[in-house]
């Protein structure tokens, strides 16, 4: 089995697992630093194009960074509501969005105790296109200076497609294309998230965050599939005005 | 525009950079679909020569292994020739749904494959159609055409059957790869820096004279693995380059993902019932006598996995005239990892057998 590892064909397949597995997890670069320019993207040289990944979602960051040059002083309103909106990639990459919102449950001091509501929809193009709800409960800490950190447990209803035609057998034995209602999933979800709170900049009644995450999609073939997914948004606290 | 407003646009317009980038570069040539049997929804991709109206449905090994992922890097010397169909076989490589490994056999791979051939026929000209299988693919594509009430319809619709690297029954390729495997694992057991896992081999070997049960499999896995990492014979020759597979594309812009293709192999190795059937059964070796189709039987001379024997025994017992079969052993090669000029004489086999006998 371990010889197809040396192979020069794309042949045999029962190997997949041992070198996808050994290399998957050590190609990617370090983060570059917030403030970096950008290099030039190339999308068929891997190396630099996610480099340029890494290095957009760090540029994403730069306008917060400099929002912290007029701090003067932070607010102590509390808004209970956020609405957010979020870039929401599986595997970073394979693009969705996430709308959702969030409720402070409690504070204490720079602690939150949130409880959250999301609506997920993204596409893996040639595999799969979902469309989630789910409730969390998340703890958030913010300091002075206005980052903070973040957790959140949740729970969601996921509905599945395949991304493409889909043809089956009829009753007539004869095999067509057919209408595909999806597939029904659970999937739990942990994510971890850091971002500014603006407010606290006296900037806009905004954060702007970026999480990374994972989550289950169960039952998939029998077993519990799980998923890497990143997030890159925005959460809107309406009733909370800048200073 | 308060200038908050502005910050948030332009943090919005980064955003929208970086899905964009995610766009850029996808692995999206030929066609792509999906086929739903079983509960399970498994992905088909046909690249190539689609123009030709000849199609060879390419059968993956495993079981639990994939045709989406090395399609990635795809067969352009088959390609350019005629259309290739990859398609991932249930709780195999990326395909999805909820099909329950426990309750898979052989015959439902095979009533998978009628389907995938009846979605091909329904989405395109097919004029003529092969199938081409590799190591347990060979077992599918043999229980497809030999197996059951259904097949004499089904070899009415294909044109050849190209096994390579092939099994199809375990029992008979565990006769001939037993002494081998032994051999090897007592010579390294006496050599080897680290000789305990040799023993161990020769251990599990010499207590078992045929595989009974679902069980064998983890120790036969492993006495094979440990061969094919250190054959000395075979690994004298020089190691062409392997193709480059943009394994960063393969992560983060393609159809594939790596999780699914690490569990699903995990979940068809964990399929005890399966598992017992591949183990135990010997059906296919009977009813390969009903195999009257073209047939190109290929195999290595070093390959424990699926020894060449296997292939003598087919083209010995198989139906087809003996003008359209055709056995050949890749002297520098073992289970599929080609040496010398071993993968041009491959290449060139299978090009021949598919233009003799398509239209």
């Amino acid at each position: 089995m371990t010889t197809a590892a040396h192979t020069s064909s794309p042949l045999q397949s029962c190997t997949w697992r041992r070198p996808l597995a050994v290399q998957a997890p050590s190609r990617a670069p370090a983060p570059a630093p917030a403030g970096v320019p950008c290099p030039g993207t190339s999308p068929r040289q891997s190396g630099r194009w996610l480099i340029a990944g890494v290095c957009a979602l760090a540029c994403a960051l730069v306008p917060a960074v400099a929002f912290s040059a007029p701090a003067v002083h932070a607010t102590s309103e509390t808004s209970r509501w956020g609405f957010s909106a979020a870039y929401f990639g599986e595997t970073f990459t394979h693009p969705g969005v996430r709308l959702g919102a969030e409720r402070t449950l409690v504070e204490r001091g720079g602690y939150q105790l949130l409880a959250t509501a999301d609506v997920t929809h993204y596409v893996h193009r040639r595999n799969h296109i979902a469309l989630g709800a789910g409730l969390g409960l998340g703890n958030r800490y913010t300091g002075m200076s206005g980052w903070y950190v973040d957790g959140i447990l949740s729970v969601a209803y996921l509905h599945a497609w395949p991304q493409g035609d889909v043809y089956a057998r009829g009753d007539d034995g004869q095999v067509a294309q057919v209408f595909d209602p999806g597939r029904p999933y659970v999937a739990p979800e942990f994510s971890v998230g850091f971002g500014l709170d603006l407010a606290r900049r006296a900037v806009a009644p905004l954060r702007v965050f970026v999480r990374l995450g994972a989550f289950g999609q169960y039952p998939f073939n029998g077993y519990m599939l799980p998923h890497l997914t990143g997030q890159v948004g925005v959460i809107w606290r309406p009733n909370l005005s800048p200073r | 525009m308060q200038p908050y407003f502005a910050r948030v646009v332009a943090f919005g317009v980064i955003v929208a950079l970086v899905c964009c980038a995610a766009c850029q570069g996808y692995y999206d040539d030929g066609d792509y679909f999906f086929v739903r049997n079983g509960g399970a929804d498994m992905p088909v991709w046909v690249k190539g020569n689609v123009a030709s109206g000849r199609f060879v449905v390419y059968l993956h090994g495993g079981p639990g292994g994939s045709a989406i992922a090395p399609a990635l890097v795809g067969q352009p010397w088959l390609e350019s020739e005629v259309a290739v169909a990859y398609y991932d076989q249930r709780h195999a490589g990326i395909a999805g749904g909820q099909a329950d490994p426990s309750s898979s056999s052989v015959a439902s791979f095979a009533d998978d494959l009628d389907v995938v051939v009846g979605a091909l026929r329904a989405r395109y000209r097919v004029d003529s159609l092969m199938l081409m299988g590799t190591s347990w693919g060979a077992t599918v594509g043999t229980a497809y055409l030999t197996l059951g009430p259904e097949a004499s319809r089904r070899r009415g619709g294909v044109d050849g059957w190209i096994s390579t690297f092939g099994n199809h029954d375990m029992h008979l390729a565990f006769s001939h790869l037993r002494g081998r495997l032994r051999d090897k694992a007592a010579a390294r057991a006496a050599t080897a820096a680290e000789p305990a896992a040799w023993r161990d081999c020769v251990t599990w070997l010499d207590a078992h004279d045929t595989l009974s049960s679902a069980a064998d499999w983890p120790d036969l896995f492993g006495c094979l693995t440990l061969a094919g990492n250190a054959s000395a014979e075979f690994d004298a020759y020089p190691t062409p380059p392997a193709p480059e597979l943009d394994m960063m594309g393969f992560i983060f812009r393609s159809p594939a993902a790596l999780f699914p293709l690490a569990m699903n192999v995990g979940a068809s190795h964990a399929a005890t019932a399966l598992m017992n059937e591949l183990a135990t059964d010997s059906t296919l070796s009977q009813t390969l006598t009903d195999l009257d189709v073209p047939t190109l039987i290929i195999h290595g001379r070093h390959d424990l996995v699926a020894p060449w024997q296997v292939g003598v025994f087919v083209v010995d017992t198989i139906a087809t005239p003996q003008a359209n079969r055709r056995r050949v052993v890749l002297e520098h090669t073992a289970h599929g990892s080609f040496r010398e000029q071993d993968e041009a004489d491959y290449q060139a086999e299978v090009l021949t057998f598919v233009r003799d006998h398509t239209e």
